[in-house]
Order: structure tokens, then C-alpha cells, then sequence
């Protein structure tokens, strides 16, 4: 395995790290994984996921682009006025054409996190190039059986009741109003800018058919669910979708939404590095 | 900026440099020590803000991964504190290299001010930047973060275990975990620097200890209190972007 400082887009101010497998075990015209930011967070992924995972994935044989969009992390800003999704697509799009010119690749898989999905899922709608996407904590929609599981299992949580308390406690009690945030926030993971589940659905029909494998992975436990909390909920959201073969769907019931817990993030890593073996052998 | 792998081949760490901007270069390189992992990834942007502010005052400044960090070689259970401070060393030896500079600074923050405070550096200036002092405390900071969020999880995986294997997301081997429980700046030699500044956002007894202690064996401390968001974490912080305008002017204003 060899690591690498890739930099490219204009004036070669954008930064990443490209990890390659070593030649013995190197896959020929196997697909380039292309991963940003998760939030305002730097390329390394929640807790370092991306750089475990680009690693895990080059002892097997494939490389790995992690980056910094333009803007954050390492990377300069673009001197434009794109918007912030107009930039992140020219950024991601930057990226494979510096590994086909540099290295080679045609072929690239799409890997999104939370928010970023939105640059991954774009680029990969339209991009003919793009042959895999993966799409963790992504594009989610509340379902009538998530309703209904979220409220039958409220008056059991510790946390629902816990907050409860806290916010009647905190109209009366000025002192404790600091505590409320902390004890019943909801983390604003899905209040940016969605497509609509049709448009979505359109999307994946389309990218099945013109032949990219996808993987989506949600989690249930805090910080997602409040959005995910059933396995089944991806096909409820999308029924056209059930029986896809091109789909996969992992739902990981107690993972929080970055994946803290090492045990949760090994099973994440060992998921998508199946997944890859599989799809791409 | 000028990222790059240095250090040994066999295990490369991840460094940035930025080159002064603009006339007015001066012979000091300034190196930026990072926190320890657990804080690591909201202090990111702070730092490359704070390298930017001093590479526009003229200096040489180099920020890096720690082994086991970032985007440096190794497995994020396998830094320890020695290896960190080797890691300082070899930092600081890539920058004189770079710059082609005779003295070197340090800005230090939480655990990277320790690191920076105990790698037998000869240095100019040194900022300990909110620093831990006492490696139990800091654990114990993280460990009840930790606690919080175990508590608000349904699910904790490993809820069962007597001790987490990890710490806020991160592998705490146990010799890593003796190294920072035996972290304490107060009994440790005093750092080898011209003018120590201590800079801290919140009052607390422990920076004072620390400003006293290292006033009886060393020249020119300071204590500097820049009120404003506490580096120190609290709960879901961890996730969230550290900004410190306030702090990073002040450190800039200090060395500049």
C-alpha cells in the first residue's frame, strides 16, 4: 500500500490523498473510490474512517481518493460564483479527471456520507464514468411504519422522557435552559435541500439501468433516529425499487450516525469492503 | 500550502506548509501542534486559520499529523505519547529543512501543548494553548463526555463491558492510556523555550498551578486569558468546528 498527496481542480489547490494498492494485489481497470468531506469536517472521515477504510480497501487490491471540496479542510477556495453543490460537483468531477489523466482510471465509485452525498449523488446521476455509489446516512424519508414505531416505542425512552423532563423543567427554571440542547436536540442532518422521493426514485431506476451498483447504508441509533428506525424503511421509501439487484441495503439498528463506536464502524468498513468485492471483483 | 509525507519512509507523517505571504520573512518557523484524536478533528480549521494569520506575519509555519493520526501512517491504535514526541522532534527538523530556518516556536493546544512542552525542543517561543496539564483530568474530561453520550445512546454497544475499549470513538490502549495518566506538566522539566506564554479561554485553577510552577524554574512565563469558547469539549463540541477568533488573534499578536 502507498500513500500519495494528490493535488488538482484549479491551480491545483484542491487537496487529497490517493492510497493504492500495492501492484501484487492491485485489480486493473478495477473502479477508483472518490470520497469528500462528511459535514464541514476535514477528508479523513468521522473518527478516520475514510483513511481506515481507503487502507482496509488497498490491501485488497483497490485505490482510494479521499479530498478536501474546495474551501475546507486543506483545500483553497474556487475563484467563482458557483453555488456551494455547483462547486462540490466541479470539485468531484476535477477529481476523476486528474486520476484518468494521472493514473489511468475510468471508472470510479462514488462514496457519500451524510451530507455528502449531495455532491456524490449528483456526480453520479450524471456521470457515465461513475459505475458505483455509496450512499451512508443519505437521502432518508419518514414512512407510516416509522411513525408508527417511533411513537409505540417514545413512552419507553430514556432519553424521549429525560428530555421531556428537562424542557418543562427549563419554563420554569432559567438555569436550566443551557442543559436543553444537549439533552434534546435533534441533529440537523436533514433539513438541507432535498430532492423529492420521486425525482430520487427516478434517479436510482436510472443509474440501475445504466448499470452502477449502489449500496446504501442507514443507522438507527442516535442522531438518525429520529429518521431511520426500521430495516425495511429504504423499500417502503422507494417500493419501486424492491427486487433491484443492483441495490443493496444495510441497516445497522444500533450504529449512531457517525459511527462512533469502533465495533460498529469495523462492521461499516467490512460491509462496503464486501460490497466492493463483490460488485467489482 | 504545501502538503507532504515526511519523516521515515516505512511510516510517513502528514505535514502542511505554509511559506510566509507577502514581504517581511523572518528567521523563526512556527510549528502547530495538534490536540490528541478525540479533539483533533474540530481544531482542524482552527489550525489553518492559525497558519495562514502567521504565515501573513512573515513566518515559516508547519502543521502535521501525529503517527496514527490525520493522514499520517499507522493505526489509530498504535500512537503513544513517546512516539509523539519523537514525531514533534521530527517535525521541527522537517520544517528547519523546509524553510531553511535557525529558531522554531511552538503553539501547542490541549494534549499537543504537553507534547510540545515535553519534546526537548529548543525553542523561541512556546504557547501552551489551553493545555493539559494533568493527564487524569484530561482523561476524566473525555471520559465523562464519553459517559454523557453512553447515557443518550439506546444502544450502547458495549454497554455491558466493565471499560470501553475506546475512547470517544477512538482506541485507548492501555500503554497510551498510562502515558497520559502519567502526563503531569507540573512535575515535569520545565520546557526549554525563551518565553513560555500560557493562553487559556476559561479560568481554571489548574492553569494558574501550571503558571506558577513554571515560573519558579523558567524565565519569561506568561498568562494570558482570552475569554471566549472553550476549547475544552463538552459533549456533541466534539463534532463541531472550534473557531477561537479571539484566541487565534491573540496567539498571532503574541509571536508577531
Amino acid at each position: 500500500m502507498r500513500e500519495k498527496i494528490y493535488t488538482f481542480g484549479p491551480r491545483g489547490s484542491i487537496v487529497g490523498i490517493l492510497t493504492e494498492p500495492d501492484p501484487a494485489v492491485a485489480r486493473p481497470g478495477a473502479p477508483v473510490i472518490i470520497a469528500s468531506n462528511v459535514g464541514l469536517n476535514h477528508r479523513i472521515g468521522p473518527y478516520r474512517s475514510y483513511v481506515c477504510l481507503a487502507r482496509d480497501l488497498a490491501k485488497v487490491g483497490y485505490s482510494m481518493l479521499r479530498f478536501d471540496l474546495s474551501g475546507m479542510g486543506d483545500s483553497e477556495s474556487r475563484l467563482d460564483n458557483h453555488r456551494e453543490l455547483e462547486r462540490a460537483i466541479l470539485d468531484v468531477q476535477d477529481a476523476m479527471q486528474a486520476l484518468t489523466d494521472r493514473s489511468g482510471a475510468r471508472k470510479f465509485v462514488q462514496l457519500g456520507f451524510c451530507s455528502g452525498v449531495d455532491s456524490a449523488h449528483a456526480v453520479a446521476i450524471e456521470d457515465p464514468r461513475v459505475v458505483g455509489a455509496i450512499f451512508i446516512e443519505g437521502y432518508s424519508f419518514p414512512t407510516p411504519q416509522f411513525y408508527a414505531r417511533r411513537y409505540l416505542k417514545r413512552p419507553w425512552s430514556r432519553r424521549f422522557w429525560h428530555s421531556y423532563w428537562l424542557r418543562t423543567l427549563a419554563r420554569y427554571i432559567p438555569a436550566m435552559r443551557p442543559h436543553i440542547r444537549e439533552a434534546g436536540e435533534v441533529v440537523e442532518i436533514y433539513s438541507r435541500s432535498y430532492p423529492t422521493r420521486d425525482l430520487l426514485a427516478q434517479n436510482y431506476t436510472a443509474m440501475a439501468a445504466r448499470g452502477v451498483s449502489m449500496l446504501f447504508v442507514y443507522s438507527g441509533g442516535y442522531g438518525s433516529d429520529h429518521a431511520n428506525n426500521y430495516a425495511g424503511q429504504f423499500y417502503d421509501m422507494f417500493p419501486t425499487l424492491r427486487g433491484e439487484p443492483r441495490i443493496e441495503v444495510e441497516y445497522f439498528e444500533k450504529a449512531d450516525h457517525v459511527f462512533t463506536a469502533l465495533a460498529d464502524r469495523e462492521k461499516l468498513l467490512a460491509r462496503i469492503k464486501g460490497w466492493m468485492q463483490t460488485h467489482f471483483p | 500550502m504545501t502538503p507532504s509525507f515526511f519523516g521515515s519512509s516505512e511510516a510517513p507523517l502528514f505535514g502542511v506548509y505554509h511559506p510566509p505571504v507577502g514581504p517581511g520573512q523572518r528567521d523563526v518557523g512556527v510549528l502547530l501542534s495538534y490536540p490528541g484524536p478525540q479533539e483533533y478533528m474540530r481544531t482542524h480549521w482552527a489550525f489553518r486559520k492559525l497558519a495562514a494569520m502567521l504565515a501573513k506575519k512573515g513566518f515559516h509555519v508547519f502543521r502535521f499529523d501525529y503517527f496514527g493520526t490525520g493522514d499520517s501512517a499507522g493505526a489509530s491504535d498504535e500512537g503513544r505519547l513517546s512516539t509523539w514526541r519523537a514525531n514533534v522532534n521530527a517535525a521541527a527538523q522537517e520544517l528547519r529543512d523546509i524553510a531553511a530556518v535557525n529558531k522554531i516556536s511552538a503553539i501547542g493546544l490541549r494534549l499537543g501543548a504537553a507534547l510540545a512542552a515535553t519534546s526537548g525542543l529548543s525553542l523561541t517561543d512556546l504557547v501552551l494553548w489551553e493545555p493539559v496539564v494533568d493527564g487524569r483530568i484530561y482523561l476524566s474530561e473525555l471520559e465523562t463526555i464519553q459517559a454523557r453520550q453512553l447515557e443518550r445512546n439506546l444502544h450502547p454497544p458495549w454497554q455491558a463491558m466493565e471499560r470501553p475499549p475506546e475512547l470517544l470513538g477512538f482506541p485507548l490502549p492501555v500503554a497510551l492510556e498510562d502515558e497520559v495518566r502519567g502526563l503531569n506538566l507540573l512535575q515535569e522539566e520545565a520546557p526549554k523555550a525563551a518565553r513560555i506564554a500560557i493562553m487559556v479561554s476559561e479560568d481554571r485553577p489548574i492553569f494558574h498551578d501550571l503558571h506558577r510552577s513554571l515560573a519558579r524554574r523558567a524565565a519569561n512565563v506568561t498568562f494570558h486569558l482570552v475569554p471566549e469558547e472553550s476549547v475544552t469539549p463538552r459533549s456533541d463540541e466534539l463534532q463541531a468546528a472550534l473557531l477561537s477568533n479571539s484566541m487565534l488573534n491573540a496567539i498571532a499578536d503574541r509571536l508577531g
